[in-house]
């Protein structure tokens, strides 16, 4: 008998301890963040590392406690669906997501057509999303989009790194022959890199476009080489697609400056083109991330990537750029409200990124200040070794 | 009404108030998987509607395309209403499918679907033609919406939609038109015996079969609001294919069976994730190689094994 | 000029040998089996992954990666006759689901797999050729030759030996070469074998003029057939013409003409005359 009571006095306790530890337990909350990436298809190579990169983010900001908004903190859950490199599979995933999932904050989208297509469902949902890139098309980006943003702003702020150093390496060159993926961008891009050259005093002689599943690169570099413009040069395109126009390019015979415009992965592009010494010389408006100058938050993402994934890659600080920005404008709009959120960072002043404060750019150039700026250098290939030979700020996209 | 009859009724009755009560009880999500499940009927069926003829068409998505393009440029670029260009769409399908018979009409089965592979590439390099009013490659975005932002309206409009179609091409199936077609496809020589033109049957299922593609195509684009040429090339076309010739080919309702089975399977299967692709692929081999007559066979197959034999050749629930 | 001409030259050879390489395995199972394998473009892409791990992660090089890949996949061709389409000899349909399963499984596959790492064979030969004006790699003109030298090899096999004879005469009539004796499963095997290992070569030796990725597939099937259709149904040695046409527009259209005219004029083309001559140039009537 006593022992039976022993035995419900401390069943009792026990009782009022779990429910006095309850409001303890659940201190935690979760804020959902969706990813739109590309784990398969033809855009999967890059956008799957980029993809990773978001994971180091999450979990470092996990492991800082989350976020806080209005007091509460909040771990973040990430909930990612394959936009399978087609604008159906962007419109499925983000079906899934906004629809299914009832998900506010998305990241993800590098293609003009993934990225408008997303649209489609983002928009009417109200949802705030935040791109990893753009191909700077008005169904992208724009005064009538309040709530999609943008990390980078692609061609724009890269004409402009590439070029400004051109003119301290290359003075006197003056014209430039541009190839391009054929996806869609073609029209875009020629219009703002352009408008970039002009005012910086270049002029585009020939634009080449060559389609996304290329294989034999021949045609298209030969035809641009037979402009005979003072520099070659390439605006976007994945490093394979960047490295093999190198090697291409330079068996034809080609000695003069090459670069590219995107913010890409060097060490890559070195590789497809098949060792330093082919892509010697060659820039890009980017930066190297072992880049002694960069901010330490660069080492934490390298040991973090090295742990996570073994090898440490360019596209993780792409990524992990991305979805750092989106929670710093969340916090500092210290709400959950997407419309909220949205219209907040398009007044944030600093904006913290992987290479440096940066800030919101964009309101002259697309029309609205959705761009996140950050600083970008100029990385280039010298005597063999990848670096960061020119350092410019973050006010290149106006 | 015999008894049977009226069992019929009753399973058909129930079917309609279901499918009709349907959005009342499912979640957006669903409805919108329902949406699209219903485009694909009409665009499954309207392949069988080819395909009793004797052709087997590998490029039937091109004339989605087709469809859908006429119908996006004309709404989005010229301003009408989605309610006109729709059929529109459909038409401007009809006849590229007839336009295409003429020379290909000729072709012996399997040159017919060898030639039909290249439709979907064709299609996608006319758009190419024109690109400030296709997006080519890039995809068109922004094509105006048939109703608001909920999906529910749409959910009704392609419900009856289907409905409609089905009818139509029951009713056609049924007819004289099919009896022709069907003859055709048999046998072309005792069909030509019966002052049968072979030609002319096969224009005929090809119009009919693009038109309602069209029409499918045309509902999709101002529904996704978004469309490209990867929606309309070889892969989609084959999947079509594969749905009509799993469903089954004997019976009207095989195309409606595997559209609606087959396509879903990935979504259900959702939570695999990358994995899902397989779980199609396996049902895929059971039933070539357990049901070969298609899903459709599958209640007639189930009966078999459960009944036994009468004397009388008739299969029954009961010993007699 | 005569530089430029021979550079093209070059290009259209090379293009088109490879693409007669893969389309001889489609147009040997078709012959024999009258199915369509709808998954040769996926096995040809495989190749060039398991070309990959022979050549590069287990490092044997590429004169030894390359027999080995194809070996592997002849084994592989054995089990998908006996297993998958054997079943389903003669059923068009039936087969063009199977191999649309195949393609599925593989392409899934390789997209969990492999897919998001973008994998370049090395160059065989680091080297690149100076004729003249004229500078090609190496690389293209060493594929070229073995492309040639195993073409050749396999047109006299298959009219000379005794296994390729059957595999036309199987092509020619099925129930007469079965009256004659022909052991039409074994023969079948045989052309599966045969026809996935030359997928394996193909895809191996393109993999080291570009990279290797999961949407080879669907491009080179979609070539693949225009090759057959336009030389004809049952002939071997007449894969070449087809070849030459396919490849020398894919080699020669994207000099002159935007992305989308390109194709257009290719396939048109190719529709023009499937239209005119569906059997081809050498086919036999179906």
């Amino acid at each position: 008998m006593r022992r039976t009571g022993l035995f419900v006095f401390l069943v009792c306790v026990g009782v009022i301890f779990g429910v006095a530890a309850q409001p303890c337990l659940a201190a935690d909350k979760t804020l959902k963040i969706g990813a739109l990436d590309s784990l398969t298809g033809f855009m999967a190579p890059g956008e799957g590392l980029i993809h990773q990169g978001v994971v180091l983010a999450v979990e470092w900001i996990n492991e800082k406690g989350g976020i806080t908004v209005k007091g509460q903190k909040y771990k973040i859950e990430l909930v990612t669906e394959d936009t399978k490199s087609s604008g159906e599979g962007m419109i499925a995933a983000a079906n899934k997501l906004v629809m299914e999932q009832e998900i506010k904050f998305l990241v993800g989208g590098i293609m003009n057509e993934m990225n408008a297509a997303a649209n489609s469902v983002t928009v009417p949902a109200r949802v705030t999303h935040i791109r990893h890139y753009i191909n700077m098309g008005p169904d992208e980006i724009g005064p009538s989009l309040p709530q999609v943003f943008c990390q980078s702003s692609a061609g724009v702020a890269g004409m402009r790194v590439v070029l400004t150093r051109l003119k301290e390496t290359n003075p006197k060159a003056k014209t430039l022959s541009l190839i391009m993926p054929d996806d869609g961008g073609i029209p875009y891009r020629k219009k703002y890199l352009g408008r970039v050259a002009d005012e910086l005093g270049y002029k585009i002689i020939y634009v080449g476009g060559f389609p996304n599943d290329i294989t034999d690169f021949n045609p298209v570099v030969k035809k641009a080489l037979e402009a005979k413009a003072d520099v070659f040069s390439i605006s976007d395109g994945w490093p394979y697609h960047i490295g093999s126009v190198i090697k291409t390019a330079r068996t034809m015979g080609y000695k003069g400056p090459l670069f590219a415009t995107n913010p890409t992965a060097a060490p890559d592009i070195v590789e497809a083109a098949g060792g330093p010494q082919t892509a010697e010389g060659f820039f890009c408006a980017s930066w190297y991330i072992h880049d002694p100058k960069l901010p330490p938050i660069m080492a934490e993402i390298i040991k973090r990537a090295r742990a996570k994934y073994g090898k440490e890659n360019h596209w993780h600080s792409f990524g992990f750029n991305t979805l750092w920005v989106l929670t710093q404008a969340i916090e500092s709009a210290q709400s959950l409200d997407p419309v909220v959120v949205a219209k907040h960072w398009q007044t944030m002043k600093n904006i913290e990124t992987v290479t440096g404060p940066g800030r919101m750019g964009g309101q002259k150039t697309f029309g609205i200040n959705n761009i996140i700026c950050q600083p970008l250098a100029a990385t280039q290939v010298v005597n063999g070794k990848i670096q960061d030979v020119q350092w410019f700020g973050a006010d290149h996209t106006p | 009404m015999t008894k049977k009859g009226q069992t019929k009724s009753f399973v058909y009755g129930g079917l309609m108030l279901l499918l009709f009560l349907y959005p009342l009880f499912m979640s957006t999500y669903r409805i919108h998987l329902a949406n699209l499940v219903l485009i694909y009927v009409i665009l499954t069926s309207s392949l069988r509607a080819v395909y009793i003829s004797g052709q087997l068409s590998l490029g039937h998505a091109a004339f989605m395309g087709i469809g859908a393009y006429v119908s996006a440029i004309l709404a989005k670029h010229l301003g009408w209403s989605p309610w006109c260009t729709i059929p529109i769409g459909g038409l401007a399908a009809m006849t590229a499918g007839i336009l295409v018979g003429f020379p290909f009409s000729r072709l012996r089965a399997i040159y017919f679907s060898m030639a039909s592979l290249f439709f979907g590439i064709i299609i996608t390099a006319l758009t190419g033609v024109i690109p400030h009013l296709t997006g080519y490659l890039g995809g068109m975005p922004g094509i105006p919406r048939l109703f608001g932002f909920s999906k529910v309206p749409y959910y009704y409009f392609f419900l009856i939609l289907t409905l409609l179609s089905l009818l139509v091409l029951y009713r056609i199936e049924r007819s004289r038109i099919g009896m022709t077609l069907k003859c055709v496809a048999q046998s072309y020589l005792a069909a030509s015996s019966r002052g049968i033109d072979e030609a002319r049957a096969r224009i005929r299922a090809l119009g009919i079969g693009c038109f309602f593609a069209g029409l499918a195509g045309a509902c999709y684009a101002h529904y996704n609001t978004f469309i490209s040429p990867s929606n309309f090339s070889m892969f989609p076309s084959i999947f079509l294919v594969v749905y009509l010739l799993v469903g089954g080919t004997r019976g009207f309702a095989g195309p409606i069976v595997g559209a609606a089975v087959l396509f879903l399977i990935p979504f259900i299967m959702g939570g695999l994730k990358g994995y899902a692709p397989f779980v199609l692929a396996g049902v895929l081999a059971v039933v070539i190689f357990l049901i070969p007559q298609g899903l459709i066979s599958l209640p007639g197959q189930i009966k078999l094994l459960m009944g036994r034999p009468r004397a009388d050749g008739r299969v029954s629930q009961n010993a007699s | 000029m005569a530089s430029q001409l021979a550079e093209h030259l070059l290009n259209v050879l090379m293009i088109s040998s490879i693409y007669v390489l893969a389309a001889l395995g489609f147009a040997l199972v078709f012959g024999v089996m009258r199915i369509m394998n709808f998954a040769h473009g996926a096995i040809y892409m495989v190749s060039g992954y398991v070309c990959y791990y022979f050549w590069v992660v287990l490092g044997f090089g590429p004169w030894a990666a390359l027999p080995m890949t194809m070996g592997v996949m002849a084994v592989f061709g054995l089990f998908l006759e006996k297993v998958c389409f054997r079943p389903f000899q003669g059923d068009f349909e039936k087969a063009t689901v199977m191999a649309i399963i195949f393609v599925i499984v593989l392409k899934t596959g390789a997209d969990l797999t492999v897919g998001p790492f973008t994998k370049r064979l090395p160059s065989m030969l680091q080297s690149v050729i100076a004729l003249g004006d004229l500078r090609v790699d190496a690389d293209r003109f060493v594929i070229l030759i073995i492309c040639v030298v195993l073409l050749t090899l396999l047109t006299l096999f298959v009219q000379k030996s005794k296994i390729g004879q059957s595999m036309l005469a199987i092509a020619e009539d099925k129930d007469a070469a079965g009256l004659q004796g022909i052991d039409i499963n074994r023969i079948s095997a045989f052309a599966f074998a045969i026809g996935c290992s030359l997928a394996g070569l193909a895809g191996g030796v393109m993999g080291s003029v570009t990279v290797l990725n999961v949407g080879s597939a669907d491009s080179i099937l979609i070539r693949i057939i225009a090759v057959v259709i336009l030389s004809g149904i049952g002939t071997i040695g007449g894969i070449w013409t087809g070849g030459l046409i396919v490849g020398g527009l894919d080699a020669v259209c994207p000099y002159f003409l935007p992305g989308f005219a390109s194709d257009l004029v290719g396939f048109g083309l190719i529709v023009i005359i499937l239209v005119i001559r569906p059997k081809g140039f050498f086919g036999h009537e179906v």
